[in-house]
């Protein structure tokens, strides 16, 4: 209710900036390793967003808050457009802050300790949001990792580690330039 | 089980079909005017299939369940879909033209029995004692289908694809497999050397 926004927004506005190794493991509904990916991401809480995964495969989804690029390297195939407001529900964007209208968005519950150790549950107002919900946990005021449940079938864990809070973040680290020949699609 | 398909004379597969397998990997899919990339998860057991696409976060992510008589596709956030062919019940929701029963074959390193083998190319000297069959394939063409193997891995001591590009009018696939686990007897192992041939 109002009371968990409040104290899960306060959390989220102290974070002007967020650096961090992740851990990512997708499994189905009966347990079976869908995907298990690793890499760093970075957050600006103006909607900047760096999300490099490095094994098993190379992928980056970063944006400025104006552009979104993803590129896969293995692939050798980028797509650049508009940030996709659809995007802003993930995860990611979450902890980004660029999320005013919280309490509009989402039904939010939990909260952390007098240390600030617990974890919100976020359940999304609208029917088409991409998961049906979504755990932050915290760590004294760290985000230390986050689950989506996609409903039907598969859940995503993500783990934090080397966590920087408020770290200097360059704005060059939010935009991409495709290295030559590689294959760019302009998704406008 | 999927029996050896028969091809016409001078075309010989490089090895016999695996029927109890998972890969895990990416898939990239590029059309005109539109680019996709998914992890992809595919388990095969005999001729039943689980495959599973799943976006950035495992958002948006599509699982494809199948048997050869028996399709069901499902999306989060849409109905559950049935057909008996996976082919077009997967271009009906997603418009990707994803050629399933022939890709059980194609991502092996194996030309598929459903479509004539019009032309095809070995790789040479990799230097890899394939087990005294034949050398691993380079390129495949099968209809307006144009399969190149870019690299392999050696799984145990089964060669098997680690990159492939597949190449129709209409669009191009790129498969990256990062993890082969075949599920044999003697081979739990999944990626050991990655080995890319010219």
């Amino acid at each position: 209710g109002d009371k968990e926004v409040a104290a899960l927004s306060g959390l989220l506005s102290g974070l002007s900036s967020y650096s961090a190794g992740f851990k990512q493991t997708l499994k189905d509904d009966d347990g079976e390793v869908i995907e298990r990916s690793s890499g760093q991401m970075a957050v600006v809480n103006t909607g900047k967003i760096r999300w490099q995964t490095e094994q098993p495969f190379s992928q980056l989804v970063v944006t400025d808050g104006i552009k979104l690029w993803r590129y896969d390297a293995d692939l050798e195939q980028a797509t650049v457009g508009p940030f996709d407001v659809d995007l802003s529900k993930t995860p990611a964007m979450i902890l980004s802050g660029k999320v005013g209208q919280l309490n509009e968005q989402y039904q939010v519950d939990g909260g952390v300790n007098a240390v600030g150790t617990g974890s919100f549950t976020l359940k999304p107002r609208s029917t088409d949001s991409l998961f049906d919900k979504l755990v932050i946990d915290f760590e004294g005021r760290e985000v230390t990792g986050m689950t989506l449940q996609d409903g039907f079938e598969q859940s995503t864990v993500i783990r934090f580690n080397g966590i920087k809070l408020n770290p200097k973040l360059a704005d060059s680290m939010f935009v991409f330039v495709p290295p030559k020949g590689t294959d760019v699609l302009e998704d406008n | 089980c999927v029996s050896g398909p028969a091809f016409k004379p001078g075309f010989e597969q490089p090895k016999d079909p695996l029927n109890d397998w998972t890969l895990r990997g990416r898939l990239g899919i590029r059309t005109a005017d539109n680019a996709e990339s998914a992890s992809l998860y595919w388990r095969q057991t005999g001729e039943a299939y689980k495959i599973k696409l799943s976006g950035p976060f495992g958002a948006g992510s599509i699982a494809i369940d199948g048997t050869p008589l028996h399709v069901e596709l499902r999306q989060h956030g849409h109905e559950t879909l049935q057909a008996d062919n996976a082919e077009q019940l997967i271009y009906q929701q997603t418009g990707w033209r994803l050629p399933v029963s022939s890709m059980h074959y194609w991502v092996q390193g194996l030309a598929s029995p459903e479509l004539s083998v019009d032309d095809s190319r070995r790789h040479t000297g990799t230097g890899i004692d394939n087990k005294g069959a034949q050398q691993p394939l380079a390129m495949l063409r099968q209809q307006d289908w144009l399969i190149e193997y870019q690299r392999y891995s050696l799984v145990g001591d089964i060669l098997l694809p680690s990159k492939i590009v597949i190449t129709h009018p209409e669009l191009r696939l790129t498969l990256i497999i990062n993890e082969w686990q075949p599920h044999q007897a003697g081979i739990e192992t999944q990626l050991t050397v990655s080995l890319s041939t010219p």
